[in-house]
């Protein structure tokens, strides 16, 4: 006698299928959730380092650092009046 | 056998029943408990920190950034042996052991900073003193926070403007005060799914839109020129001995304040300067201004029918007044009648009082209201003074009227002086101090009004030039090839514990601008309590000449003057690089290591030993340091020892010996 099932033979590969597309699916969210982290964290780096050359780079010209060093590397001073020479 | 295995599976699925009524009455209806449980466990609160925003100049010159720095925070839960560690610590980050002892005495806490802001050298060090791990991460209990620190790559440069802020990034002075709410951006506090390791991973992306950059702030200041006022105020006081000075210089066709310098003054990148250094003294600080008040009377009566030609006299140099003498700042000015012009160029403080007089008080004090004096300037700086008339309610006396007129007996701040004298070469229009160049709509400065006519205004001017003369008390504030025009001011403070005016402390003040140039540039000199000769013409009014000239050569304004007659050094096609030299080239030239966090320069301490004093003095010509020097003859002893870095300020001591003392 055939043994009747309560519910037809196709619903096993159509749950497997489904089971596979739903982990893959959350996989896929997780790696991309991840990609993006990197990708802010490569971004937040970028800004520091951006921000730390700036910090350099205004150090490097402050007016400061321009003068003491006019001053002592080259042995620059201000000129008197006698060397000034006034063009018209 | 058959009964009893029927009865267990009846228990057995009564129990299966009961678990699965259970779970799902757990899926299905929603328990408080049970939810906060597992926000807690699968969900973490991430908050969004926003990048506080620069403060730059005019010219787009960053004054104040950001940058990265660690900061140590433990969990005192999880550390093992704390004394041990607490020990390590201490030597690593040079803190009392009782310190560190006392913020990891407390079990229970789960977090504690043990220091904020560790410079990068210090971190790389960790390792030396044990307090990594082999694998090279901190020891169990430890964490390294990175964290944003505000930073001022020009150091000292119009600190007081700028301001400072507090370890945890929030305004406590200045500007950095001022528009704390527009330079640090928006926090955004959200939620995240925690990974199994408990790393924060699905964001909610709508709040992480929310999460806002602070805006950067431009100020109307120009580094540049800032810069060279604050070294010609330095070097002022150092020739005067003044106990603190300041500088403004304004644009007086729009009001933006272009420089603003004050000193004593402090780094902004160093903790733990005083208050006093700290203050904005041009919009905090109120001061009597003296003879620096006369040009608006002068305006006042010229607004009120007078002539700059009309006489008073001058009463051979003093005056009487409700029994009180009133007298000329110097014993040999015994000035017969003068013009009101000459009242301004010779500073007649006993005209100046019959002049107030004579003109009234009503039209006196409608004058120093319609040039704002007693009120706020609206420069919107915190802090600011709205300075101090005499009151009105009841008429003044006599005396109280004359007084006033040369400028005594009225509190008012640099700025509002500043601002007055503006009108003079604008047209006659007050205009409104402005720091800030991006300033949102609704704080956009109110349009200039005009207080006196453009003919007033001219008068004023046509008075002012006579200060500058020869004959002027402000001839030192002449600079070759431009026409001048400006008043000094001595005025005398009071004694704060005799409550009288002092007989010793005085302000020197000079106010003026070159006339007939554009930009229409307005400058205050103003020193408090120069020693020795302590008249503005000889303390305020150079210091007004060298910050005028500094601005003339920012601006690149042509001169519109004739020059005296000067000896023209001779002139070759080739350039003699010697002329750059006013001293031989030293021996030696200091390596340059590179520059500190705090952005001073370190340069790398040169053999000194075996120099004369000459030598060795030249050696360190130019270079910022504070050096100590005993003896004659040759260095024997130095200090630092060559080789070692040296740093701007640091003391070099030098030891010179003579032959015979060495023998």
């Amino acid at each position: 006698m055939k043994h009747k099932h309560w519910f037809p033979k196709w619903i096993f590969p159509v749950l497997l299928i489904l089971s596979i597309a739903t982990v893959a699916l959350r996989l896929k969210i997780v790696n991309t959730v991840y990609e993006i982290n990197q990708t802010e964290k490569i971004i937040s780096n970028s800004k520091h380092e951006k921000e730390k050359s700036e910090l350099k780079i205004a150090a490097l010209r402050s007016h400061r650092r321009l003068e003491i060093l006019a001053k002592s590397q080259f042995k620059l001073t201000q000129p008197t009046a006698k060397q000034v020479v006034y063009l018209k | 056998m058959k009964q009893r295995f029927s009865v267990i599976m009846v228990i057995c699925l009564t129990i299966a029943t009961g678990v699965a009524g259970r779970a799902a009455f757990i899926q299905v209806f929603r328990d408080p408990r049970l939810e906060s449980l597992s926000k807690r466990q699968f969900q973490s609160k991430v908050l969004v920190q926003a990048r506080r925003g620069q403060i730059i100049d005019r010219n787009n010159e960053p004054l104040a950034i950001n940058t990265e720095i660690s900061s140590l925070a433990a969990n005192p839960k999880k550390i093992q042996n704390r004394k041990l560690l607490a020990r390590l610590l201490s030597k690593a980050l040079e803190l009392p052991l009782a310190q560190i002892t006392e913020k990891l005495k407390d079990g229970n806490r789960e977090f504690v900073w043990i220091k904020r802001h560790i410079p990068d050298e210090k971190v790389d060090q960790f390792k030396k003193w044990g307090i990594t791990e082999p694998t090279g991460g901190l020891l169990p209990g430890l964490w390294l926070v990175k964290e944003n620190i505000r930073r001022y790559p020009h150091g000292e440069l119009a600190a007081q403007t700028i301001g400072t802020v507090n370890l945890d990034n929030e305004g406590t002075e200045g500007v950095e005060l001022w528009k704390n709410s527009r330079l640090e951006g928006k926090i955004v506090s959200m939620r995240a799914i925690r990974d199994a390791l408990g790393r924060p991973t699905l964001y909610d992306a709508s709040a992480v839109a929310d999460a806002k950059d602070g805006e950067s702030i431009q100020l109307t200041l120009d580094a540049s020129l800032q810069f060279s006022v604050e070294e010609a105020l330095k070097n002022s006081l150092e020739k005067t001995k003044a106990r603190s000075g300041s500088v403004i210089v304004m644009d007086a066709i729009h009001g933006d304040i272009l420089a603003v310098a004050n000193a004593p003054t402090f780094d902004p990148n160093l903790r733990g300067s005083s208050h006093e250094s700290k203050r904005n003294r041009i919009i905090v600080d109120g001061y009597e201004p003296g003879s620096t008040l006369k040009p608006i009377l002068l305006a006042s009566a010229l607004s009120n029918g007078w002539k700059i030609t009309d006489k008073l006299n001058g009463e051979h140099g003093s005056i009487k007044i409700q029994g009180r003498r009133i007298s000329e700042a110097e014993a040999h000015e015994k000035f017969d009648s003068i013009s009101l012009k000459k009242m301004i160029q010779v500073s007649s403080n006993v005209v100046a009082a019959k002049l107030a007089l004579k003109l009234g008080q009503d039209k006196f004090i409608s004058s120093l209201k319609g040039f704002g004096f007693g009120g706020k300037t609206g420069v919107g700086f915190p802090g600011e003074l709205a300075g101090w008339l005499p009151p009105v309610k009841k008429p003044w006396q006599p005396l109280t009227l004359a007084t006033v007129g040369f400028g005594q007996g009225i509190m008012v701040t640099p700025v509002q002086m500043l601002r007055s004298y503006a009108t003079f070469i604008n047209g006659g229009y007050l205009v409104e101090p402005k720091l800030i160049k991006n300033d949102l709509p609704n704080e956009v400065p109110s349009a200039p009004r005009r207080v006196i006519s453009p003919e007033v205004a001219a008068g004023v001017v046509e008075a002012l030039k006579t200060v500058v003369d020869t004959e002027g008390t402000g001839k030192k504030a002449a600079l070759e090839g431009y026409v001048v025009a400006g008043k000094t001011g001595t005025a005398q403070t009071v004694d704060s514990k005799t409550k009288k005016y002092s007989s010793s402390r005085y302000i020197s003040s000079f106010i003026g601008f070159a006339v007939g140039v554009e930009p229409k540039i307005v400058i205050l000199t103003l020193l408090d309590d120069p020693r020795g000769v302590y008249f503005a013409s000889e303390t305020a009014a150079p210091l007004f000449r060298d910050v005028l000239n500094a601005v003339v050569t920012r601006f690149g304004i042509p001169m519109n003057a004739p020059l005296a007659k000067v000896s023209t050094p001779k002139t070759t096609n080739t350039l003699r690089v010697s002329q750059a030299h006013s001293e031989p080239v030293s021996i030696k030239k200091l390596e340059l290591q590179g520059s500190a966090p705090n952005g001073k320069l370190v340069f790398k301490m040169p053999e000194l030993r075996g120099l004369t004093i000459r030598e060795a003095l030249n050696t360190l010509q130019g270079y910022p340091f504070q050096i100590d020097s005993t003896g004659t003859g040759w260095l024997k002893t130095q200090s630092p020892e060559a080789g070692a870095k040296v740093s701007e300020n640091d003391r070099i001591r030098l030891k010179f010996e003579s032959e015979d003392e060495a023998q």
